[in-house]
């Protein structure tokens, strides 16, 4: 049972029906009513402020924020190359461990919650880390065991959570990083005990990678899940080498793409996600920061504004606009997650309440907000953020996890301490 | 930084409008790469690709000419580009919305290291056309293979009015206005960055069957602008 919470007076209300003038409701078990009045319970001024529904971070890999900074301004292949063997080395050495990971992924996970960030979806070593961390917070988790090899193991490892807002999914890291005949051996026992779980890759995220694909299959890589058929309930991240046949596959499929804008630009992958073309052939486009090394991003509107920018440059048109990609980040997130994505009665949204600043105010109104909230974060700043009914964010976390993100930040220090020594004790022996 | 590029180049109005935007992005063009294809290649643009001399000395560019098809006649030119502009690290090329070409042209690049910069791709296909001839690229058609677009184009260089009414045609018969598709090709006469323009002094329609049609070029003369 959680805390009944009234919301009063909101400005606005957004969520998968678009804008509309708000009015008070309450939250209560998570379930929203515009007709319920609360005996007791919280009872937020909403007053300048903004209710939406949550945001959603659909591709990351959270603990990467141990290792920001290193290997910046490097292209994807390098920075890859330099990243796995940096990591190797730090567990053999036991310094990337899962107590280390889960601290960098309490600091990360409370980055982007402050944010308005509700529920992430990870993938990386020490996997279970990120979904204590989650937990910790309140956050809901979409994650699973790196490139698992059985279905036994897979149960065995996700056996060991026990936590209300974390689903399972099959991490599989890439079709150039495992066979396809794995893949499709896995997925198959897997979803033979667990029928709606979904497949979690990175697919045509480079020239390279498409070419080495299509030289080994003749098939470009959609084309290839589609023979082994793994299209259908998959998250697919990237997709930015995807060609026009590819997109002509994915049509009217139960399939999700999680696109990464910033994280692509700034490893320079050489193409943008066709994202017009996926979200009109009925691809649920969802946004993610991926992780913070290589992006360097913690708020998912500044991820979705730049997917605005640089789509407006590839296609030199409007064609995308802020609504579409509050789509992307709320709605089709929502989706994902398989959560209400409106504010109604009886639903059961995740819920962002965001203000509307003093100098904002006279020049924000219906018709521009959903500009506001994509494009000026800094004039509509996240104030409270609620999950599955609980305030888990109300302009700080309670005492317990602040208590913890201190922590955290104290414990981080000495781990980034080593690691850098780390790094240069191998730059000496090489 | 200076981005020394190299332009695939076929004559028609994609090549010659990309490379102008590639000029116009801060690229520096130091060569053509002219592919002479057999009459059916599925990969390049065909008729009148001979005249890509005309227009490489009206753009003042050296060029690199390869006899062939596909991907190896591809990989040729690279291979001497490589040799001859070891500082040329992006190929400019005129896709529009075609993978077959786009992703051909950058795996083959991929094995040289080099960069592939496509300007017009995914631009709307009606809007490129009308920028096209706002932004100066004098083109005619030289052949028509599709229903509803009549010969009167062919040796006509091609001015607002007639995009126009080929975007009309377009969505009334249901081809690409772009031409994506094959349903035309053309020939560059003159453009912003020729400093001499081509003139077509005498020419044929050529009825080949149903709404094939062809240009025959009888005379050509090139003069300073």
């Amino acid at each position: 049972m959680s805390e009944p919470i009234l919301i009063e007076n909101p400005m606005y209300i957004v969520d998968a029906r678009g804008v509309r003038k708000g009015s008070s409701f309450t939250i209560i078990d998570g379930e929203v009513s515009f007709k319920e009045r609360i005996k007791s319970g919280r009872i937020v001024d909403a007053r300048n402020r903004v209710v939406s529904i949550g945001f959603y971070n659909c591709h990351s890999h959270i603990p990467m924020i141990l290792l920001a900074g290193f290997y910046s301004n490097l292209g994807f292949w390098p920075w890859l190359k330099n990243i796995i063997s940096l990591e190797n080395k730090l567990m053999d050495k036991g310094i990337l461990n899962d107590e280390n990971t889960y601290y960098s992924s309490l600091i990360y996970c409370s980055l982007l919650a402050r944010s308005g960030c509700c529920g992430i979806v990870d993938m990386y070593y020490y996997w279970w880390s990120a979904v204590n961390a989650c937990e910790k917070i309140g956050l809901r988790i979409m994650s699973g065991p790196p490139n698992p090899n059985s279905w036994s193991s897979f149960r065995r490892e996700i056996s060991r959570i026990n936590y209300n807002l974390f689903t399972p999914i099959i991490n599989m890291h890439s079709l150039y990083g495992v066979d396809i005949n794995i893949i499709k051996s896995v997925v198959d026992e897997i979803r033979s005990n667990i029928p709606w779980i979904k497949l979690h890759i990175h697919v045509s995220e480079t020239r390279d990678e498409v070419y080495g694909i299509w030289s080994k299959y003749g098939k470009y890589p959609i084309q290839l899940l589609e023979e082994y058929n793994l299209i259908d309930n998959s998250l697919l991240v990237h997709l930015c080498w995807t060609t026009y046949s590819e997109i002509e596959l994915l049509k009217h499929r139960r399939c999700f793409m999680a696109h990464c804008p910033t994280s692509n630009a700034l490893l320079y992958t050489g193409s943008v996600a066709p994202i017009v073309e996926l979200d009109e052939v009925g691809v649920v486009v969802t946004l993610g920061t991926d992780g913070f090394n290589p992006s360097y991003e913690v708020n998912l509107r500044r991820v979705a504004k730049d997917s605005v920018l640089q789509l407006r440059q590839q296609y030199w048109s409007a064609e995308v606009s802020a609504w579409d990609v509050y789509r992307f980040l709320a709605v089709n997130g929502a989706k994902l997650f398989g959560v209400d994505n409106v504010i109604a009665e009886g639903r059961n949204p995740d819920i962002v309440l965001m203000d509307i600043v003093r100098e904002a105010r006279s020049f924000v109104d219906e018709d521009n907000l959903i500009e506001f909230i994509v494009y000026s974060p800094e004039l509509t700043p996240v104030r409270m953020v609620i999950v599955n009914g609980n305030i888990i964010y109300d302009s700080g976390f309670n005492s317990d996890v602040e208590k913890e993100i201190t922590y955290a930040l104290s414990k981080l220090s000495n781990v980034r301490r080593k690691v850098r020594e780390f790094m240069g004790e191998v730059e000496n022996e090489e | 930084m200076v981005k020394y590029a190299a332009a695939l180049y076929s004559g028609g109005k994609d090549s010659t409008y990309s490379l102008h935007l590639a000029y116009l992005q801060g690229y520096v063009i130091k060569c053509l790469l002219v592919i002479i294809p057999p009459k059916d290649s599925e990969l390049y643009h065909t008729p009148y690709v001979n005249l890509t001399l005309l227009q490489a000395d009206s753009l003042g560019l050296p060029f690199i000419r390869i006899k062939g098809d596909g991907m190896d006649a591809l990989r040729t030119a690279l291979a001497k580009l490589r040799k001859d502009y070891p500082e040329v690290k992006y190929i400019i090329t005129g896709a529009l919305r075609s993978d077959y070409q786009r992703m051909r042209f950058n795996f083959i690049a991929s094995e040289f290291n080099l960069k592939v910069i496509s300007p017009l791709w995914r631009k709307d296909q009606e809007e490129y056309l009308r920028d096209v001839v706002r932004h100066g690229i004098r083109f005619t058609l030289t052949s028509i293979s599709v229903k509803g677009l009549p010969p009167k184009y062919l040796g006509k260089i091609i001015d607002e009015r007639d995009v126009e009414e080929i975007i009309m045609l377009s969505k009334v018969h249901g081809f690409n206005p772009a031409f994506e598709g094959g349903e035309a090709e053309t020939l560059v006469l003159d453009a912003p960055l020729f400093r001499k323009k081509l003139i077509i002094e005498d020419y044929e329609v050529i009825h080949e069957w149903e709404y094939v049609y062809r240009l025959l070029i009888k005379r050509i003369r090139v003069v300073e602008k």
